[in-house]
């Protein structure tokens, strides 16, 4: 409380306090003095000053006596003092409801009078106080607001203080208490405001009973419902104050007041931050921007008091970064899902003693999930809580109405945006909601089967009747035959398929569909002018035995619709309709191809199809509405390229794919998207990280842009998967384990629920696999076996059943195989030789059944490096004879790998490994000659790889090692000086690693087996010196006690080898 | 994401009179100065029986760092952190000023700073905050620091001004002498008075 004193001089100051004290003593000993007597002691200019203080003090003490002061005797004892007087008894009895200037009311002596008069606290909180006060003028009970004793001198806090009162009077909206008066206070009073008194609980209480009440169990779904109405009201008065601009930022369950009555309001927006106001419905009333502040209400926009502004318990992520600049809408929206977060669990969703660690956890770490606190939430009210509390802004509603509308739906049983239910879920509703629909289709599609079987019937009479009759019968057959066809179309398509629930009928309706087929066949078979219905006929009969029958069947359609398309296109050759008709036809027969694994005849088909649809590249017109047909044949065809192992191809087909200008439908989204997730593979696997990366990054785009699109999610999620799976291969590739860990997590995640949810489609259990094999590859790279090995169970575990429900399919042969690959290294690694043994032995034979069916370039190099890791284990164990003749075989496998394919980077990649491999063998089995040879040739490949590849940190690891092994074959033979700069080449290289690379612990033995090497080879050389250092070195990065001991001892050799100081 | 608070980002919302932003910044700085001190001070910790030893009270100041999350508020009108700090900022800057000066043969000594006590600190704090404290400056703050408690006239008013120092309330220092909150207050003044002008 500052009464902004003229300064005076010091020794004044000193004076008065001494004064003060004096004075305050004798009012501690119950012996007040007289003011006038304290007063006389200083000099007559410096008595207000003195006074003043006197005055606050006297009153600090005389505050048990509940009665205002009288004015009027002060001002009979200090007649010179009277505005002084004037300013004290304003500011110390506040609320005086009369002109502080008004001259004629102090001289008429009449009594102040307050306005308002506080009778009992009725809560404290943050800033303020609320008191229940009686309004004298209007009989009635309000609730007064003021500060805290000790925040009424801050002028930060006053003015926050104001200012809320000034938000909250703006906002009319009955879920906001109206405020009825607001005394803004002055240097000489106390700023306070008024507002209709609401009784009943906070929402916190609410919370609490419910809770309480269902003893920590379920709780009742009354209650809940009666909760989460609460809430939807809350999430609409904001909604409203978002509109106007207002930011509320400190949502929690005990700001809002729950009346009696079942009145919600939303309190305390002294923490409120002003945004523009929302462009969207306004209801009647000032925008924000007219909302009149304090004169300094421009400074205002962004200054609030407190750091971090907000309770820790409830604050968003951005919040808790204290980066103001990133509050807004989000923010509030985070603060409703926390509310929403507490009236699932009864508890605050962030949990700490220490604000400082609790603001740290909540900037840092990810939301808590409400069903680790109570498993008896419902997975979509936690989803929608999760979406309301996403650490990424964007991730969240974007309106507090966004969030309301989702719980509102689930209150009455609907989908929510943001949660797939289980199927059991959504098929129940899906049945609850449209068992009509459902029973109305399967008849209908009976009845329109049987109508057109025997429209059949009827169409063969007319024939035998006039050729009028025969018209129109025919015109009639075609229309319901076209409605057939659409249907067929709608059943058969993507969204039908993943309408859970929907496959037993959809079966039994293509049946339906295939046996009218097959009838009106056998009907017309030979008349002319069905020929163009015929030919199709056989297409469709075709997609629908593929689909239901056997591949083989499915030819024997597309065959034959072929022909009659081809004949009919030969009559007509300018017809569009069948020139399409004839590449969709060598598109399906290319599928059917390249399923059963004929992929020469597959890339004929496809060849076939998209050279006819070139013929429509000249006609803009014609070619766009064809674009999409020839984007997808193209993709099969990369698609093709891609499983011959034919990267090239498969690139120059994905790159014409997205060469033309780019679409904003969807279909053709949804082929891009694939295209760039294969192209990233492609560029991947050749070692064009940079490339691929971008890919990745384009994929990410169009998936978001996809989901903008709203179109249906179910489509999106194969992909979605099959985007973590590339974007974590690139970054193990980079080198960056941690990130490429954590992708490789969120992606197995999202795939866990995806398998939960969609228990019969085995393609999510595939892309589970997938990620689990990554991870596995991920663990080995950066060394931890053990998580390594529990990843590969796992993808071995689904391997083997996706395997056993279909051991035609050779995708799943050739990831089983590769997971027991792993697993064989894992094992060896983790030191179980026995297990490991046989682990590879199973690989091997596995990927031979994958060679015999498939016999291309790709999968001879994935048995390949099988069988170079069996031979690793062989010369491991000490058959150095058997190794290098098995080493011998393989490389001249490899070499003609590379020979066929000569661009092609993971042949390189294994023929070099597989050289350094055999020079190893003949180095032990003292084959000089040739072990020089070898070492030269696998750092010529080597060295030819890091180039292409430069950020792959493994390759130049792996030329290191090979120096470091060749030296080591110099070195055998006593041939010190070349073994010795050998070395050299060997550490040094490691000088090209990546920053932080050199500190991966497989490098790192390394590097001391390179330190301990020169430090040898300089000793034997007599170069103490150098050995020295190098030994210093090795030391230093050597943990492992008797190794360090040994390199100690080694030392000390050189050491006591030294030429002793002069 | 953007990278945040930065001290590039607070100097600019503090420019643009941020009191939150100047805030943080101060907090920051604070941390950092107390924990240098505190370091600095520990290694020439000594025993003594006087419970007057104004080094040893100081140090106490700087020990306790942060108490409870509570640390000295830029907007509270009677810190005297803050003051402390500009003080020991100028005299600094004067001295380089003077050495200077010296160098070149004049003697002319320019202040660089405001000193009116009652306008904002943020202002007057800026330049200061805008750099790390360096262990140095950390040990000219604590000497500074014995320097004013000392300057203080009698043993009450340093209690007061330690008390203050170590972020104790208001309520709570009129508790520990047992007069009333307005006492506290006036006596702070007074000290902020006597602080300001010793350094004139």
């Amino acid at each position: 409380m500052d009464f902004d004193q003229p300064a005076l001089p010091l020794e004044v100051v000193m004076q008065i306090e001494k004064i003060c004290s004096e004075f305050e003593s004798a009012w501690q000993a119950d012996a007040p003095l007289k003011l006038e007597d304290s007063l006389r002691q200083v000099a007559e200019h410096h008595q207000p000053a003195l006074l003043l203080e006197l005055l606050l003090l006297e009153f600090d003490y005389q505050q048990a006596s509940p009665a205002v002061p009288d004015i009027g005797d002060y001002y009979d004892r200090f007649p010179e003092h009277k505005e002084m007087i004037t300013r004290v008894w304003s500011k110390l009895f506040g609320f005086i409801e009369s002109n502080e200037n008004d001259e004629s009311a102090v001289s008429n002596r009449k009594a102040i009078q307050a306005k308002y008069v506080k009778r009992t606290l009725h809560r404290k909180g943050g800033i303020g106080r609320i008191w229940i006060a009686d309004d004298r003028n209007l009989n009635r009970k309000v609730a007064l607001k003021d500060l805290q004793p000790q925040h009424t001198e801050d002028p930060a806090v006053r003015e926050r203080f104001v200012r809320e009162a000034q938000i909250t009077g703006k906002l009319e909206h009955p879920g906001i208490v109206p405020v009825y008066q607001l005394r803004q206070g002055s240097e000489f009073s106390e700023p306070f405001y008024t507002m209709r008194l609401v009784e009943g609980k906070t929402l916190r209480e609410v919370i609490a009973g419910c809770h309480e009440k269902a003893n920590n169990e379920r709780l009742k779904r009354r209650d809940q419902v009666s909760l989460l109405n609460t809430l939807m009201t809350v999430c609409q008065t904001i909604a409203y104050a978002h509109s106007q601009g207002v930011i509320h930022r400190d949502l929690k369950p005990d700001n809002i007041v729950v009346g009696d009555y079942g009145e919600v309001f939303v309190l305390d927006w002294g923490m409120a931050k002003l945004v523009d106001p929302v462009v969207g419905p306004t209801p009647a009333g000032t925008p924000i921007g007219q909302l009149a502040l304090s004169e300094k209400s421009n400074r205002l926009e962004d200054t609030l008091l407190g750091t971090r502004v907000g309770t820790p318990a409830y604050m968003a992520p951005e919040q808790a970064a204290g980066a103001t600049d990133q509050i807004g809408i989000g923010t509030d929206v985070y603060g409703l899902g926390a509310i929403l977060f507490e009236i699932l669990t009864a508890q605050p969703p962030h949990q700490g003693s220490e604000t400082d660690e609790l603001l740290k956890q909540i900037e840092k770490e990810p939301t808590p999930a409400a069903r680790c606190l109570n498993a008896n939430v419902s997975p979509a009210l936690e989803a929608i809580c999760c979406k309301a509390m996403a650490r990424d802004q964007s991730q969240r509603y974007a309106t507090a109405v966004d969030l309301k509308n989702d719980i509102e739906s689930w209150i009455a049983d609907e989908p929510v945006a943001c949660y797939a239910d289980p199927w059991s879920v959504r098929f129940n509703r899906w049945r609850r909601r449209h068992r009509n629909l459902i029973n109305a289709a399967a008849v209908l599609l009976f009845l329109a089967t049987v109508g057109l079987t025997i429209g059949n019937r009827l169409l063969n009479r007319a024939h035998q009747r006039t050729q009028q009759q025969k018209e129109s019968a025919e015109k009639d057959f075609r229309q319901a035959r076209s409605v057939i066809e659409g249907l067929s179309q709608k059943i058969n398509s993507k969204e039908a398929q993943q309408l859970v629930g929907f496959k037993p009928l959809q079966r039994q309706l293509t049946q339906h569909l295939l046996d009218f087929y097959r009838y009106f066949l056998e009907q017309h078979r030979d008349k002319p002018a069905f020929r163009a219905d015929i030919a199709d006929v056989h297409y469709q009969l075709g997609l629908l035995a593929s689909s239901l029958e056997s591949l083989d069947s499915a030819r024997v359609h597309f065959d034959d619709a072929l022909a009659l398309f081809e004949r009919l296109s030969e009559n007509e050759p300018e017809s569009a309709p069948y020139k399409r008709k004839l590449s969709e036809c060598y598109n399906s027969l290319g599928n059917l191809c390249q399923e059963s694994g004929d992929h020469a005849t597959a890339e004929i088909n496809y060849l076939q199809a998209s050279q006819i649809l070139e013929t429509f590249e000249s006609d803009q017109a014609l070619y766009g509405s064809n674009q999409q047909l020839q984007m997808t044949v193209l993709n099969n065809l990369a698609t093709l390229y891609m499983s011959r192992g034919d990267s090239r191809q498969a690139i120059t087909c994905f790159q014409r794919i997205l060469a033309p200008p780019q679409q904003d439908e969807p279909a053709i989204l949804m082929i891009n998207l694939a295209a760039r997730l294969n192209l990233a593979v492609l560029y991947r696997t050749s070692g064009n990280l940079q490339p691929a990366n971008d890919s990745l990054i384009k994929a990410k785009q169009i998936l978001d842009n996809l989901r903008k699109k709203k179109i249906n999610p179910e489509l999106l999620h194969e992909q979605q998967l099959n985007w973590y799976i590339n974007q974590a291969n690139v970054e193990r590739t980079f080198g960056r384990f941690k990130t490429a860990q954590e992708t490789s997590a969120s992606g197995i995640q999202t795939a866990e629920a995806l398998v939960q949810s969609h228990p019969g489609e085995l393609k999510y259990q595939v892309l589970l696999a997938q990620l689990e094999l990554n991870a596995t590859a991920i663990w080995i790279q950066g060394g931890n076996f053990v998580q390594a090995r529990s990843s590969a169970q796992k993808a071995l575990l689904l391997l083997n059943a996706l395997r056993d429900s279909d051991p035609e399919n050779l995708r799943y042969q050739i990831d089983l195989a590769r997971t027991l690959h792993n697993l064989a290294r894992i094992e060896r690694e983790l030191q179980n030789l026995e297990t490991a043994r046989g682990t590879i032995q199973r690989a091997i034979k596995e990927k031979q059944r994958v060679v015999e069916r498939s016999p291309g370039d790709k999968n001879q190099n994935l048995l390949l490096s099988s069988r170079i890791l069996h031979a690793n284990f062989i010369r491991d164990d000490g058959g150095y004879a058997k190794a290098l003749q098995e080493y011998r075989e393989l490389h001249t496998m490899a070499r003609n790998l590379v020979e066929r394919n000569q661009e092609e980077f993971p042949y390189q990649v294994t023929l070099a490994a597989i050289t350094h491999s055999l020079a190893q063998m003949e180095k032990k089995n003292q084959i000089w000659d040739q072990a020089a040879e070898h070492y030269q040739e696998a750092l010529q490949l080597q060295t030819h790889l890091a180039t292409r590849s430069p950020k792959q940190s493994k390759l130049i690891v792996d030329i290191s090692i090979t120096q470091y092994n060749f030296g080591n074959l110099y070195q055998v033979q006593s041939d010190l000086e070349p073994a010795l700069a050998l070395y050299h080449d060997a550490h040094n290289t490691l000088y090209r690693l990546p920053e932080g690379h050199d500190k991966l612990e497989s490098v790192q033995r390394h590097v001391i087996n390179c330190h301990w090497a020169i430090a040898e080879t300089s000793h034997a050389l007599k170069r103490f010196v150098d050995a020295l250092k190098h030994w210093d070195q090795a030391i230093e990065l050597a943990k492992e006690e008797k190794f360090l001991q040994f390199l100690k001892t080694e030392r000390q050799k050189t050491v006591s080898s030294l030429p002793k100081q002069r | 994401m953007a990278k945040f608070g930065s001290v590039t980002h607070w100097i600019a919302a503090l420019k643009s009179g941020d009191q939150e932003a100047a805030q943080q910044l101060w907090e920051r700085y604070w941390k950092r100065l107390v924990g240098l001190a505190a370091r600095k001070l520990s290694g020439s910790q000594r025993q003594t029986a006087d419970e007057e030893d104004i080094v040893q009270i100081a140090m106490k100041s700087f020990f306790l760092g942060a108490r409870e999350g509570r640390f000295p508020q830029l907007h509270d009108r009677h810190d005297l952190w803050a003051l402390l700090v500009r003080i020991t900022a100028n005299k600094a800057v004067d001295q380089r000023i003077h050495d200077q000066a010296q160098k070149r043969g004049g003697n002319r000594v320019i202040k660089s700073m405001d000193r009116a006590v009652d306008s904002q600190w943020s202002e007057q704090l800026e330049p200061i905050l805008g750099h790390e404290p360096t262990p140095e400056f950390a040990a000219q703050v604590t000497e500074q620091y014995c320097q004013l408690l000392a300057a203080l006239p009698d043993a009450a008013l340093r209690k007061i001004a330690v008390w203050k120092m170590e972020r104790y309330t208001h309520d709570e220092i009129a508790e520990k002498l047992g007069c009333v909150r307005r006492t506290v207050q006036r006596r702070l003044r007074l000290i902020q008075q006597i602080w300001t002008e010793l350094e004139t």
